[in-house]
């Protein structure tokens, strides 16, 4: 097998490398293949970063435009890694461009500067290149992770160069094009070279596969194949009755975080630190098999996180979602679980 | 036999070598292999080797490294009417080698079709040890006139020299051992086999790094006439390039005529979600063997508006023999009880035993001109495939449309006997295709086209390993995700691919697998990845997908819904609502969501396992199963099994049916149009229920134009095919 399952999921890889003027998509799904805008094959170097690798010059108004498909439905977080070189002193200009979302940017090439849109507009992230001993006239990659969350890291060219967990983040939307090497309107070219571009999103499958492999480990895949398909069969007569529920329970769902968990996080340094050491106990006792001892796991992050002034399950946006019309409609109707013991004893207890 | 010319050494620190003069025979194949040992003070890939000198052009044949990266062994080759005498030239650019040895001899009764011997030579391997021997093998195609060459380099660590002794049945060509004081030593050696042998051995003292080649040399084949002209330009260039498919032993389905298919198939009308049989109705739209393919022919014509219906909530598809459900009970409707879970493969296999039978062995073929070509690609905006089409002078496009009435795909053979596994990719109506991108010179005579690069289709082969990082091929999915087109370029062998496809004339032969139809080059098992994260079942098949909510019907346009992303913790939210623990249910969702992004830069604890797909398995050798090829060809190292293609224009039937190989979409309903807006762009096989993604309902006509010039821009962009 190939790469498959790796946590982060590939959704844009530009190498600049084949025909002059084609831009190729190398990603898994080639959903984002390019469009020169500006652009003519004299701009498409022979070589990047590495010999065989190619480059692409912009400048002015010149751009690369991505509308993207496959992959592209749901972000959340994100990473990007991209690799460029300033061609002039104090270069400026945009590295690449989510429409409305998020940006890289280098500015009077002293600095590299990261933005992702928030409720009150963007975060941004930035650190100066003399900083971390990098000089931008050369190749440089600079990779930027946002976990949806709460935490933003830059690393330029494979070191850590920027950590930040106390600012209010929001998950990264999904974009309708991605602008590389300028600002969507060209008014932004960056001026210098482009060699490399990637970007990833949270691998949707992974985590299902997480989830299906526990299933098929237990033996119990039978059970929830039924289950499965009654349940599929349950939102699709969800859907039939109101075509806009399942959007507004994900909505909702989605809302928890972004409105109580992520604040929290960002002013609570313990609270971070359960999170994370509850993240990482459930994944191991998750992929051992190890059901029961998850739920003093889950009960533990709730305590945690209330004792440090996260209250998930009185909050406004989780009750909201409790008492939602739709999301109740959902648990009405969906079928009885009771073939899978150890996933129900996780959430219900021995007790029950 | 082989003639030895030359063979030598060099220890002095330079980047150019230069042999004993030579004088190769004319239409000889010569072989040059070159041993290179790392220069002092050099780091990074050590170069391979170019060889100039004696009026020829010098082509690489392969090449390997030894596991230290610090030795490379290289075979090039060269084939010209009159070369002259004169010494060779090896020659690294502007890399310094520590040491530089040689071997040069050459064959006279070979295959001298293809440019500068690439007709001669066969299938190549390469291998890589670090103990006191290795065997490669490069079977032959024709045992009866093929020989194994092979090569050996070793790199002892301690200085010294290592003879080496050639494998039982084999006979040394040359042996060089180089020693350096203060420096490493080098032994390079070669040996050929027997005719008909397939592989070379060796054996020395010491565990020793080491590395070798083998390479199968053709020899001389049977004389091969043309194909006489039939009158017609584009008939005649279909006729030159006819291929040859090896089909693997017990193979129940073959290349047949879509149209009879069409016309012996239902019609059935299907409305969205399309998931089951409420949505196709209680009986077909045209009975079966009541359709008619073209306008006058007897049957209801498929050209009606009505039997062209395609878009996000109407669809049209055809059924051949109907249905069976798990326990392999056939079904012949959608009657109430049925479960239509599966085509019934036996009925459509009974099918073409009977009165199908005589419009098996049938390909279609259209040849896209110039213009059409450019016109295609120009509605692709992104990538440019345009643009990708200007590296080809004059480029046609040659398909041959193999249409299989079945398809058989399964997973986990060796530890899942459930039908889930079985079944899992086993659809009614198979489209693969054969694609030449030929050069020509402006005029439009078959022997004006010059083959440059050409495509498979099938499963997509699993990746290869390239500078420590697993690299797929170039290749391209349909749209629908189904088959994979696999392209390569045409007979010109590089230090990364071997000289393919093999031909008979200019009859290309390949090699199909049981059941996918899959197609390659070289006899045997391939091992394939055809699915990708969305699409990897798990659980022996009973999961079609990493979920175990099976996914909703794709929207129009194939993207996903973007609900997998929130899915699991709806699940575990909804489940812990009717558990009575909504907010634990809720909070399990919720880590399962960040649990991979909450370190970006961090290891993986380890991924799940889906399912995995049985190996195409294609016929071990050439002759094992059927081989269908052109009218009466000879074809090396095949003796019974043989099928002609059927394949005709004009064929006339005693109903008043009229039969053409040629495609002619203008007149020729049952294929897409070319802007996709008419023609039949349904299913070629019945709809099936709980099929999600869809995977057992029959497939469309993939546009295999956009599949071969995507392939070859993901070729051209990653370095592995030339420009």
């Amino acid at each position: 097998m190939g790469d498959v399952f790796e946590p982060w999921e590939l959704i844009l890889h530009h190498t600049y490398s084949g025909t002059p003027g084609v831009i190729f998509d190398h990603s898994p799904g080639r959903g984002a293949h390019g469009v020169g805008v500006g652009l003519d094959p004299g701009d498409f170097l022979l070589d990047g970063a590495t010999a065989g690798s190619g480059a692409v010059r912009f400048f002015r108004r010149k751009a690369i435009r991505v509308t993207p498909t496959r992959g592209w439905d749901h972000l959340g977080a994100f990473r990007a890694d991209v690799t460029f070189k300033a061609e002039v002193a104090k270069a400026a200009g945009r590295l690449f461009t989510g429409e409305q979302n998020f940006f890289g940017a280098l500015f009077n090439g002293e600095t590299i500067d990261f933005g992702f849109r928030t409720a009150s507009g963007f975060q941004r992230f930035h650190v100066r290149f003399d900083e971390s001993g990098v000089d931008p006239r050369e190749w440089t990659t600079a990779s930027i992770a946002h976990d949806g969350i709460s935490r933003v890291q830059l690393n330029l060219n494979g070191s850590v160069a920027g950590v930040w967990e106390d600012r209010v983040l929001q998950p990264v939307a999904t974009v309708p094009s991605v602008t590389i090497g300028n600002e969507r309107n060209s008014s932004l070219g960056f001026e210098g070279l482009i060699d490399d571009v990637k970007i990833w999103r949270p691998n949707p499958h992974r985590v299902t596969g997480d989830f299906t492999d526990r299933i098929v480990k237990s033996g119990v895949a039978d059970c929830w194949v039924q289950w499965g398909r009654e349940f599929r069969r349950v939102l699709s007569d969800l859907a039939a009755r109101d075509p806009e529920c399942f959007g507004r329970i994900t909505r909702l769902l989605e809302d928890i975080p972004t409105n109580v968990l992520a604040p929290g996080l960002a002013a609570n340094a313990a609270a971070r630190q359960a999170l994370a050491q509850a993240v990482a106990d459930y994944s191991r006792l998750w992929s051992q098999g190890h059901l029961a001892q998850i739920r003093p796991v889950l009960i533990g992050l709730r305590d945690a996180l209330h004792n440090n002034g996260i209250d998930l399950e009185g909050s406004a946006a989780f009750q909201a979602l409790a008492n939602d019309r739709c999301f109740q409609d959902l648990v009405r109707h969906i079928p009885p679980l009771d073939c899978d013991a150890a996933f129900t004893q996780m959430l219900r207890g021995e007790e029950a | 036999m082989a003639t030895a010319l030359t063979t030598g050494n060099s220890t002095d620190d330079i980047s150019q070598f230069t042999t004993a003069q030579i004088q190769p025979s004319g239409s000889a194949l010569v072989l040059v292999f070159v041993a290179n040992l790392r220069g002092p003070f050099t780091d990074g890939t050590l170069a391979t080797p170019k060889v100039s000198g004696c009026g020829l052009t010098w082509e690489p044949v392969t090449s390997v490294l030894t596991s230290d990266n610090d030795m490379r062994l290289t075979c090039l080759r060269a084939l010209g009417p009159a070369p002259t005498r004169g010494a060779l030239t090896i020659g690294f650019g502007d890399d310094v080698q520590g040491t530089c040895a040689w071997s040069v001899f050459e064959y006279t009764d070979v295959n001298t079709g293809g440019l500068n011997g690439a007709g001669a030579i066969g299938l190549s391997s390469s291998i890589v040890g670090t103990d006191a021997g290795l065997t490669a093998s490069a079977p032959p195609i024709d045992a009866a006139r093929d020989r194994a060459v092979g090569a050996v380099i070793l790199a002892p660590a301690d200085g010294q020299a290592h003879s080496v002794t050639p494998g039982s049945g084999l006979t040394e060509v040359h042996e060089q051992n180089t020693t350096q004081l203060f420096g490493r030593s080098l032994t390079l050696q070669t040996e050929e086999s027997a005719v008909g042998a397939s592989s070379c051995s060796w054996s020395w003292t010491g565990q020793i790094r080491s590395a070798a080649v083998v390479i199968s040399i053709k020899g001389k084949p049977a004389v091969t006439t043309p194909p006489p002209s039939t009158g017609g330009p584009t008939e005649d260039v279909i006729r030159r390039f006819e291929p040859i498919l090896h089909m693997a032993p017990g193979e129940s389905f073959v290349p047949v005529d879509a149209k009879r298919y069409v016309e012996s198939a239902a019609l059935w009308a299907a409305t969205a979600p399309f998931a089951t049989q409420t949505d196709w109705g209680a009986a077909p739209l045209v009975k079966a063997g009541k359709l008619s393919a073209n306008q006058g022919e007897p049957g209801k014509y498929l050209g009606t508006a009505d039997f062209l219906v395609a878009d996000a909530t109407r669809e049209r598809f055809l059924e051949l023999g109907g249905w069976k459900d798990a326990e392999q009970g056939h079904e012949p409707d959608t009657a109430a009880g049925n479960t239509n879970l599966y085509a019934d493969r036996k009925a459509i296999f009974d099918a073409y035993e009977g009165d199908l039978k005589d419009s098996r062995f049938w390909y279609h073929a259209e040849l896209f001109d110039t213009a059409r070509l450019f016109r295609l690609a120009a509605t692709v905006a992104a990538p440019a495939l345009s643009q990708t089409l200007a590296s080809v002078k004059n480029p046609a496009l040659l398909c041959y449309y193999l249409f299989y009435p079945a398809h058989e795909e399964s997973v986990s053979q060796d530890r899942c006997p459930n039908v889930e596994a079985k079944e899992l990719g086993c659809h009614a109506g198979d489209w693969q295709c054969i694609a030449l991108l030929l050069e020509g010179d402006g005029t439009t005579t078959a022997t004006s086209y010059t083959p440059k690069f050409f495509g498979i289709t099938g499963s997509r082969p699993a990746p290869v390993l390239k500078d420590g990082a697993e690299q797929y091929r170039p290749h391209a999915f349909d749209a629908d995700g189904r088959v994979a087109m696999k392209v390569e370029p045409w007979r010109a062998g590089s230090t990364t691919t071997t000289v393919q496809p093999d031909v008979v004339g200019d009859h290309p032969r390949f090699f199909v697998a049981r059941g996918s139809h899959s197609m390659y080059t070289v006899a045997g098992d391939h091992e394939v990845t055809p699915y990708d994260d969305a699409t990897t079942p798990f659980g022996c098949g009973k999961f079609d997908t990493p979920s175990a909510i099976p996914p909703p019907p794709p929207p129009p346009g194939g993207l996903t819904s973007g609900e997998e992303a929130t899915l699991i913790t709806i699940t575990k939210t909804v489940i812990g609502g009717i558990l009575h623990a909504l907010f634990l249910g809720y909070v399990a969702g919720l880590i399962e969501a960040i649990i991979h992004t909450s370190g970006p830069f961090s290891a993986d604890p380890g991924p799940p396992h889906g399912d995995t797909p049985n190996p195409d398995a294609t016929p071990p050798t050439p002759g094992a199963g059927t081989t269908v090829r052109p009218k009466d060809l000879g074809i090396d190292g095949v003796t019974t099994g043989f099928e002609n293609w059927t394949s005709a224009q004009g064929v006339q039937s005693a109903d008043g049916r009229h039969y053409d190989f040629v495609v002619d979409r203008s007149v020729q309903v049952w294929w897409p149009s070319d802007d996709g807006t008419a023609g039949f762009r349904g299913r070629w096989g019945q709809r099936v229920t709980a099929d999600p993604l869809p995977r057992r309902s029959g497939v469309h006509f993939p546009e295999f134009w956009k599949m071969f010039l995507t392939a070859l821009e993901d070729g051209f962009s990653s370095g592995a095919l030339p420009r």
